[in-house]
């Protein structure tokens, strides 16, 4: 990163803390915190869609996991809140490291189908386990965010909570994408069977990917649940798949910043076709429709398109 | 000690016994190649050194290590290196790229040092790209440094693929069939290539089926045909040996 690259995501950083004090909406602060969250979980399912290359479908599992690890932590223990959204965060990744060991010995519509019925019946078993989960009903009443006496109880505080946790993970991921582990990722991704003649355990890495990944969406899950303080199974239904999807590919799969592009644009953009009323998903659908097909590697992509029609116009002038 | 040994190996694929009970080695330093017609068994016997198959019966020894039925990461790990006989790069990658993915056994460093990128994380980080830009160097792909690897000639193609072998740090270079395809030459080329890197103290392993190929550059030929081992020795022995002749023309020839 040189000089002048370093300005500018300085400059983007405070223009994200001056923010709250900009648009002073309570609403639309509500959407990007909203954003901030689906930004944790797309840039999570990046690491195994993105850089490992295998599909995985069941990643709102591990947010709705997150959550539940939260709420029933709170309902059944009342553990404080660091407690509870650490512990979100490694129960998550315990039981993604069981399930990546099983299913990442396989690719393509294999891995595919078993992370669908991962999704399903985690889905069902907490519908169905009421005497544990509460089922359909959901849990309510999980309070706001408590540190060390400091109240969670504006818009503005959860904003900086999110918006601390996003800079911190995409630093994260670029550290780790920037390295010998981000190279073995796309190494396995372009070749499988070259990465593994290279020396690198095709097997590792992947469930080093995935269970990173939902990690991230464990912890997304806790922070979930206590801004919104009510939790329901409908965290584990295969549409909030489909959300992710549509951000991070529109977005940019493989890259660090698509994500948060795709997942702030498909948060607000819906909201803000409310005006057509009855219109309002055929519109979206058409976006979706013209977006890939203009931008099919995502609208990160948009620079690199255009550094290359300038440099068709200096070739043919 | 021989560099590599391979023991009584066996495969069969249901009925059909693809290698049977083979058996020879490989010295420090030697270019051995291993040759027969179509369908020999060679890409097999290939597949179960590098563990991307397992034998049915059979050992093999590498530097005095049990290998047989190692995972192929393991065995890479060990220095033993392969290409593969359709060309196999990282195709999305630029070539610049390529060869520094293909360093990744020399990157060991913990999730620690990558995330605070210590002294450590930037020395190694430095070594890889000098020691990236020394192979480019090397195999003269300097000026296709940026480009995609999808969009070099096929002919670069084959040698980037030997680069990015000679940068995993190989004991033994494993080639298979790396002229296939290439007009003669190109494959003039990369023969001389081959034989450079040996003169560097990499052994090597050709696998190939045209034989007039090999001769100039083999130390040794080991010449299989369906499955078996049929001769071995230097490339004066195995042309005139009459078996590996029949092997090549045919036996039934009408006098």
């Amino acid at each position: 990163m040189n000089i002048n690259s370093n300005i500018k995501y300085i400059i983007g950083i405070l223009l994200l803390i001056l923010l709250p004090f900009l648009i002073n909406n309570e609403y639309l602060l509500h959407l990007l915190i909203m954003g901030g969250i689906y930004t944790l979980l797309v840039s999570g399912l990046n690491l195994i869609v993105g850089y490992i290359g295998q599909l995985s479908l069941c990643h709102p599992a591990f947010f709705g996991i997150g959550a539940y690890t939260t709420g029933l932590l709170f309902k059944r223990l009342s553990t404080p809140f660091l407690l509870n959204f650490l512990l979100a965060g490694i129960i998550t990744a315990i039981i993604s490291i069981g399930f990546g060991y099983i299913t990442l010995r396989v690719r393509g519509s294999a891995f595919i189908i078993m992370t669908v019925s991962f999704l399903h019946i985690m889905h069902l078993l907490v519908l169905n386990e009421v005497d544990f989960t509460m089922g359909q009903k959901g849990i309510s009443g999980i309070p706001n965010i408590n540190i060390l006496g400091y109240n969670f109880n504006t818009k503005t505080s959860y904003y900086y909570l999110i918006l601390i946790l996003c800079l911190f993970t995409l630093f994260i991921i670029y550290r780790l994408v920037n390295s010998e582990i981000g190279r073995a990722w796309k190494a396995i991704r372009d070749n499988e069977n070259l990465a593994k003649s290279i020396g690198i355990n095709v097997f590792k890495f992947s469930n080093f990917a995935f269970v990173s990944g939902a990690f991230i969406a464990g912890l997304a899950g806790s922070i979930y649940a206590y801004y919104i303080n009510y939790i329901s199974p409908d965290l584990f239904l295969f549409s909030i798949t489909t959300t992710l999807l549509v951000m991070l590919i529109m977005g940019g799969k493989g890259t660090i910043l698509g994500p948060v592009i795709g997942a702030i644009i498909f948060t607000l953009l819906p909201e803000y076709l409310r005006f057509i009323s009855e219109w309002r998903m055929p519109v979206f659908g058409v976006i979706l429709i013209l977006g890939i097909l203009f931008f099919p590697r995502g609208l990160f992509s948009i620079k690199e398109i255009l550094s290359m029609k300038m440099k068709k116009k200096e070739v043919s002038s | 000690m021989s560099l590599l040994e391979v023991k009584n190996l066996t495969k069969t694929f249901g009925g059909l016994t693809a290698v049977d009970d083979l058996t020879f080695n490989i010295e420090k330093d030697e270019i051995l190649s291993l040759i027969g017609p179509n369908g020999a068994g060679k890409t097999t016997t290939f597949n179960m050194i590098t563990g991307f198959l397992n034998p049915d019966r059979g050992k093999i020894i590498f530097n005095d290590i049990d290998i047989t039925s190692k995972e192929p990461h393991n065995i890479a790990e060990l220095g033993l290196i392969r290409t593969f006989q359709k060309t196999n790069i990282f195709p999305d990658a630029t070539v610049y790229e390529n060869i520094k993915l293909a360093h990744f056994k020399s990157s060991k460093y913990s999730i620690l040092d990558i995330l605070i990128r210590n002294k450590k994380f930037n020395k190694t980080e430095k070594r890889i790209k000098e020691k990236t830009n020394e192979i480019m160097e090397y195999f003269n792909l300097s000026e296709e440094k940026d480009k995609k690897a999808y969009n070099l000639a096929y002919g670069r193609k084959r040698i980037l693929e030997i680069a990015i072998g000679m940068a995993a740090s190989p004991k033994l270079l494993l080639l298979d069939e790396p002229v296939a395809g290439l007009n003669p030459k190109e494959s003039k080329e990369v023969m001389e290539l081959i034989y450079d890197i040996r003169n560097k103290g990499i052994t090597i392993l050709l696998v190939e089926h045209d034989m007039s190929v090999v001769t100039n550059v083999s130390d040794r030929i080991v010449v299989i045909n369906f499955g078996e081992k049929i001769c071995d020795g230097d490339c004066e022995y195995v042309t005139s040996d009459e078996e590996v002749i029949k092997a090549y023309l045919g036996d039934d020839i009408d006098a």
